[in-house]
């Protein structure tokens, strides 16, 4: 994620396991810690359960897949598909295997004028690097159904034909056989064992039937060990065979390829071989000649369920043109947002408009000089809420700070009515406060439903140049839930992190 | 929709010149081909933006001159959109049967499109947030959602499904936004805008 500042993250329950059994227990939670890295998040990635009263994280969620889609053409991919074809598009859609870019078909020749039709043969470019499907002898006589012209097309000889020098490791009696891909041999060797376990797992007492666990036959056995009856006569097992030709999906190890890798290495230089995630996508490929377009993977639609309660907290709609939910539960909507600015700044929406654009405005701490911001609680409940802030007085992290809020402890509003500000807006001057000097127990400014208080931030003589001050803070909201009483106190903590570089 | 009129309305001496469905079109901003571009209202054009709106179909293929006089939109943009300072906006082009040809060039509603970027998308869909300096190839289709972060170039016919995060140069899909994205409790304290969501108090308090 790119870094807005400042930005706020939230802690997730689910830092402390006992929280969801003892709520009241008081943890302190440690932001430094290695661990708080994994259950803090931007609040827009957090939903929130209904039951537990509690922020879910992703990491406390159980998804469900609700459909599968190519990201390339946007067509769903019926679950049967996927099963069979595996997590990958079966239409035209392929990635470059040099940059991942998507691949576009095109004639080889182009055609001259508007009047001619687009004739074959097609190759597939990479309109962001200068791969095409060329690079490795891939031609195609029709430009929809790439999957299809693939699969039936063999897997080109190697570019660089190498004669082996010693004759006796050159095999000069058999043709050379198509070299199979990983799948197909997986394929054949799975079949083959297959096979042989049904074959064998007739003969009772046979050795591998142990294995087929679920068998009707292995149950038969477990109950005869059991019986009281006479014992059955222990057969010895059959042998199992072993894969002993081509077709069962045996590879014989081939000197010759092995010669010829080491040549190609040795031609090609380390350009020459795909390297890190290049051959990460391209599982079967060694050398550049030999990667071959990446089909794109698919993308699902997820549904999300609190791990706790099995609750739905979102639910998006099935159809892939719609991006509405049937059901979403948004952490944001039912805990206070967060946020800081520098004191005497304007708000973030104004730091926009400067030429410079976004950024402009992070502002640099001197060391020993106190510095104000702005903290301002959001609420998006509809009852008031009774807001309790506390920070450790020194932070710790790269900066050192000392960190002083000044107004711990306040109310904020009902988010009830929206006419009320927007009316006080026309008024002129919307928000009490906003003026003066900054008080100790004061309210800095407030609004309908939002609140801001002053933090002032003293940078230690040490600090680090061109690092970034973050500052934890946790938030305790009360609220009276009218009528609910199980919502009555609700404890939640939020931390935020505002960034400043310092220096 | 309403097709931008030049100065129907004069603020004295303010960088911004604001239409009649309230588009403020800043006055430094390069825009060419005005006929053909059409802001949806609400929508801001900054300081040094270029708009190519002369660049469309009918002026560069050479075979039908003219073909009904009425010239065709090239760039239309919808409702609370916001082109950030330095950002090139040119409508797609590509070498078709051996005609040069411009392809028109549509963004939704409220789309944030960062400084100094340069886009030539085909389409780019509602609720997009695309960070500085990023380069949109010709042909690229945002949909709906979608986060692009700086300095990444989107290479081109590239199609970003809803709900992703997209980085890097080749641009990818590095992540999905959360379930949040665009979601902004109404009244915050002077922010009353996220990324992804309704852009409208960004454009009311850009003046």
């Amino acid at each position: 994620m790119a870094t807005q500042f400042p930005y706020t993250y939230y802690s997730c329950p689910c830092i402390n396991p006992t929280d969801s059994t003892l709520p009241e227990q008081d943890d302190t939670f440690d932001p430094s810690s290695p661990r708080a890295a994994f259950s803090l998040y931007p609040l827009e990635h957090l939903l929130y359960c209904t039951e537990c009263h509690q922020v879910r994280c992703p990491r406390c969620t159980a998804e469900e897949v609700v459909c599968w889609y190519c990201p390339s053409c946007l067509f769903e991919v019926p679950s049967s598909t996927v099963r069979s074809e595996g997590n990958q598009c079966t239409r035209s859609c392929y990635n470059c295997p040099q940059c991942t870019a998507p691949l576009a078909v095109n004639p080889l020749d182009p055609p001259e004028s508007t009047s001619e039709t687009l004739t074959g043969p097609f190759i597939l470019t990479c309109p962001y690097c200068t791969w095409s499907s060329l690079d490795i002898d891939l031609k195609f006589d029709k430009p929809n159904n790439i999957t299809g012209q693939l699969s039936g097309s063999k897997r080109p000889e190697p570019s660089t034909p190498v004669d082996t020098p010693d004759p006796d490791l050159s095999r000069a009696s058999s043709p050379k056989p198509d070299p199979k891909t990983r799948d197909e041999v997986f394929t054949a060797l799975n079949a083959f064992y297959k096979n042989q376990i049904t074959h064998d797992v007739d003969a009772p007492g046979h050795a591998f039937a142990e294995q087929a666990f679920s068998s009707p036959h292995s149950i038969s056995r477990l109950l005869n060990l059991y019986s009281t009856g006479k014992k059955l006569k222990r057969q010895r097992p059959k042998p199992m065979s072993e894969a002993l030709t081509p077709a069962d999906g045996l590879v014989l190890f081939d000197p010759e390829s092995e010669l010829d890798t080491i040549k190609r290495t040795a031609a090609g230089g380390w350009e020459g071989t795909l390297g890190g995630d290049k051959a990460a996508i391209n599982t079967e490929a060694r050398f550049v000649d030999d990667a071959r377009p990446v089909a794109s993977l698919l993308r699902t639609k997820r549904a999300k369920r609190c791990r706790a309660c099995r609750t739905l907290l979102s639910r998006p709609e099935p159809k892939i043109s719609t991006t509405r939910y049937k059901i979403r539960v948004v952490a944001g909507s039912n805990v206070p947002r967060v946020g800081l600015r520098p004191l005497g700044a304007k708000a973030r929406a104004t730091a926009v408009s400067g030429l410079g654009g976004l950024g402009a405005e992070v502002p640099s701490l001197k060391p020993l000089l106190p510095s104000h911001f702005v903290l301002t609680l959001t609420n998006p409940l509809f009852d008031a809420v009774k807001v309790t802030l506390a920070t450790a007085r020194d932070t710790t992290g790269p900066v050192k700070a000392r960190v002083t809020i000044l107004c711990p402890a306040f109310e904020v509003g009902a988010n009830t009515d929206v006419w009320d500000e927007a009316l006080a807006r026309d008024g002129g001057g919307g928000s009490q406060g906003g003026g003066g000097v900054p008080e100790a127990g004061k309210v800095w400014e407030r609004g309908r439903n939002w609140v801001g208080v002053v933090v002032e931030v003293v940078p230690a003589g040490d600090a680090v140049r061109g690092e970034v001050l973050e500052i934890a803070v946790f938030v305790r909201v009360e609220y009276e839930a009218g009528g609910d009483l199980d919502g009555a106190g609700k404890r939640e903590v939020g931390f935020c992190n505002p960034i400043w570089s310092s220096g | 929709m309403s097709t931008r009129t030049t100065a129907s309305r004069k603020v004295a001496k303010g960088e911004y010149i604001e239409t009649d469905s309230g588009n403020k079109v800043s006055r430094r901003a390069n825009i060419s081909g005005t006929a053909n571009i059409t802001l949806g209202g609400k929508t801001v054009i900054m300081a040094d933006v270029h708009l190519r709106g002369d660049l469309t179909r009918t002026s560069s293929s050479s075979s039908k001159p003219g073909a009904d006089g009425k010239p065709s939109t090239s760039i239309s943009i919808g409702r609370c959109t916001v082109v950030s300072t330095g950002t090139v906006v040119k409508p797609p082009m590509r070498m078709s049967r051996g005609v040069f040809t411009f392809y028109p060039l549509k963004i939704g509603d409220n789309v944030f499109i960062g400084p100094n970027c340069h886009i030539q998308a085909a389409s780019i869909s509602s609720h997009v947030h695309i960070g500085a300096h990023a380069v949109l190839q010709p042909f690229v289709m945002v949909r709906e959602n979608v986060k692009i972060l700086p300095h990444s170039v989107v290479p081109a016919g590239m199609i970003i499904p809803p709900n992703s995060v997209v980085a890097g140069r080749p641009a990818r899909i590095v992540g999905e936004v959360g379930e949040g994205w665009g979601v902004v409790v109404p009244g915050g304290g002077g922010e009353g805008w996220v990324e992804g969501g309704d852009l409208r108090e960004l454009v009311r308090s850009i003046r």
